[in-house]
């Protein structure tokens, strides 16, 4: 949770990070800047639906769309911002899970912004 | 919205124009047919995306031999006391009701490619534009000497589950501290790969469990390593030292054969007695792809992996155990993945549905103990004609006990989940 706010810091405050960027680069701050430009570039790509469902029946494996409680979250409803940028944390190690690591490592970002756009409409 | 009505709709959407085969969907014709024969993990999953997907656009027909299905995954909980049998058995009811798919309860014997055409057992008939095959896997019994169908009922496989793991579990609940249980596991390749471990785990919980500090299993092992080796070692030790004894090929020289009367199996380097024994012998795809002609000289059936439609017929797909799947292991969870692509190309070639590049996903878990799971998967992709994975994890050896929660909890939370998905 804790990372999350703080990444959704960085995708809204992107040029108060891109002068950090520009001064102090810890490693920690670039892979943010790297992750915020990212997901903004998905969220401006227009996605197709049709591929976005294409790929989500490969998620219903684990994620159902209701009466979900337990250790996989449901992700149905989520917003496309919170679920591009879930996604590319899980890509880029800054959450954990080995599952989601691994899934959204073999996502690319077009796979990505498609999924975002399809669970964000159910 | 008619049929033809829906085609240019499909068009107007911009949805790819050109299917495999002659177009089935002309005006003035009845639906098209999709007939899947197999209501487990991998047919029941097909039926209901066909039918969901299509949105009333072709007839489904179910055809399972079975009232009801019983999991294999989870049976291996089911006989440690974790869960019990009505948790693992599932209706069709969802399907029929809430996704108009008719369900036939009955036998397929044969297929008729040439006509399109299945039998079943009691003289009926049914046609189909597209086949969809999911019969999961036939126990080879004679590939183990002195075991046969009525062997197994005094030395169950239970690798069928239903009656078999009913069966295990009464036998096993009946053992008394000291008695000992000797397992046959299974040769390359076989449902399942961490099947018969988990099963050893949950053997030995049942027994801790019940306080039966002096029972042991032994495992006979045609194969040399066995998946998730190094975990299940490690979590043996950990929650049942002394309990759970694995012999290699290398040891034992080779299984000559069992007496199930008995109780012993004869290797070439020992003869190994037990009060109980689990025998499960090699494992080949389901009856009717065999009668089909669909099957190579392995016993599965080879498939184009874009698709999963088989090598030998483009009206006929073929999922789960029986069909061989590249790097995909021979899983519940691998069979309703590949449904989903069976069920889009069917879709594709009977009302022109769009498709798209084949990806397939897999994660096989496995209760060693109590709150302690581990986990291995992968994504898979088709690459060069073979399905081959892009991404893959396992658990990790000395993994903490609440990563191990977690990993348990997940598995409860996926069972759930691929349930729903599986028969709706
Ligand atoms: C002990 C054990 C534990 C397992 N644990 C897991 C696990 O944790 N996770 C996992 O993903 N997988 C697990 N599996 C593997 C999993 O059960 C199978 O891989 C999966 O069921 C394969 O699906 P399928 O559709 O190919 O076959 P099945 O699920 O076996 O379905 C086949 C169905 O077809 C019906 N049928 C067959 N022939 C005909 C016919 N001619 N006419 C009518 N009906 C017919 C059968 O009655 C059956 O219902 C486990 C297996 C075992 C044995
Ligand atoms: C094998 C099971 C499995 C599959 C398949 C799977 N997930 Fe997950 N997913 C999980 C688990 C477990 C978690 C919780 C991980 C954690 O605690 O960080 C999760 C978490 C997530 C989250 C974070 C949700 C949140 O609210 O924090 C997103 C987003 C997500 N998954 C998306 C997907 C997408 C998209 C797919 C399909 C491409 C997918 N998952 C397929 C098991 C799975």
């Amino acid at each position: 949770m804790l990372l999350r706010n703080k990444c959704i810091g960085v995708a809204v405050g992107i040029t108060v990070c891109l002068s950090c960027f520009a001064g102090d680069t810890s490693e920690e701050s670039l892979s943010e800047v790297r992750l915020a430009t990212r997901i903004d570039s998905i969220l401006k790509e227009k996605s197709d639906i049709f591929y976005g469902e294409f790929l989500a029946a490969q998620c219903a494996s684990c994620h159902s769309k209701n009466e979900n409680t337990g250790a996989i979250p449901i992700i149905h409803g989520q917003s496309k911002l919170d679920l591009t940028q879930a996604l590319l944390e899980y890509q880029n190690e800054l959450r954990t899970n080995a599952i989601m690591q691994s899934i959204a490592g073999a996502l690319s970002d077009e796979d990505i912004g498609a999924l975002a756009l399809y669970f964000s409409k159910q | 919205m008619s049929n033809f009505s829906r085609r240019q709709f499909a068009k107007a959407i911009g949805l790819s124009a050109a299917a495999i085969s002659a177009p089935i969907n002309v005006i003035g014709q009845a639906k098209p047919k999709v007939v899947v024969v197999g209501g487990g993990a991998g047919g029941a999953t097909a039926a209901r995306y066909t039918a969901l997907n299509s949105q009333g656009a072709v007839d489904v027909t179910l055809v399972e031999n079975s009232k009801t299905y019983t999991s294999c995954f989870f049976s291996n909980l089911y006989l440690g006391g974790v869960r019990d049998f009505n948790s693992i058995t599932h209706k069709f009811d969802s399907l029929a009701k809430n996704y108009n798919i008719n369900v036939v309860h009955g036998l397929a014997k044969t297929v008729n490619r040439a006509a399109r055409t299945i039998q079943l057992a009691d003289g009926s008939e049914l046609d189909y534009d597209r086949l969809i095959l999911s019969p999961g896997i036939d126990i080879v019994f004679d590939s183990i000497s002195g075991y046969s169908k009525e062997a197994a009922e005094i030395a169950p496989h239970a690798w069928q589950a239903g009656p078999q793991t009913q069966l295990l579990k009464a036998k096993l609940d009946a053992l008394k501290n000291g008695d000992n249980v000797v397992m046959v596991a299974p040769p390359n390749p076989y449902r399942c790969p961490p099947g018969p471990y988990e099963r050893v785990s949950m053997m030995a919980h049942l027994f801790k469990s019940k306080g039966m500090m002096d029972s042991t299993i032994t495992i006979i092992d045609p194969k040399p390593k066995f998946s998730k080796q190094g975990l299940f070692i490690e979590g043996w030790q950990k929650h049942y030292p002394g309990m759970i004894e694995w012999i290699s090929p290398d040891i034992h020289g080779g299984i000559v054969g069992v007496d199930v009367t008995a109780g012993t199996v004869e290797t070439d380097f020992d003869t190994f007695e037990g009060t109980l024994l689990n025998i499960i012998p090699k494992q080949q795809a389901g009856a009717i792809v065999h009668q089909a002609e669909l099957v190579n000289e392995s016993g599965y059936c080879e498939i184009d992996s874009d698709s999963m439609r088989s090598v030998l017929d483009e009206n006929i797909f073929i999922l789960g155990d029986a069909c061989i799947a590249g790097a995909m292991p021979k899983s519940g969870f691998s069979a309703n993945s590949q449904a989903k692509i069976a069920s889009m190309h069917v879709l594709g070639d009977l009302i022109n549905r769009k498709t798209f590049p084949a990806r397939y996903a897999n994660t096989c878990w496995s209760m060693i103990g109590t709150n302690d799971g581990v986990k291995v998967g992968a994504s898979y992709e088709s690459v060069d004609g073979e399905i081959a994975s892009t991404s893959t994890f396992i658990s990790q050896a000395g993994e903490d006990s609440d990563t191990r929660q977690t990993t348990f909890e997940e598995s409860l939370n996926w069972y759930d989940s691929i349930t729903k998905d599986i028969f709706g």
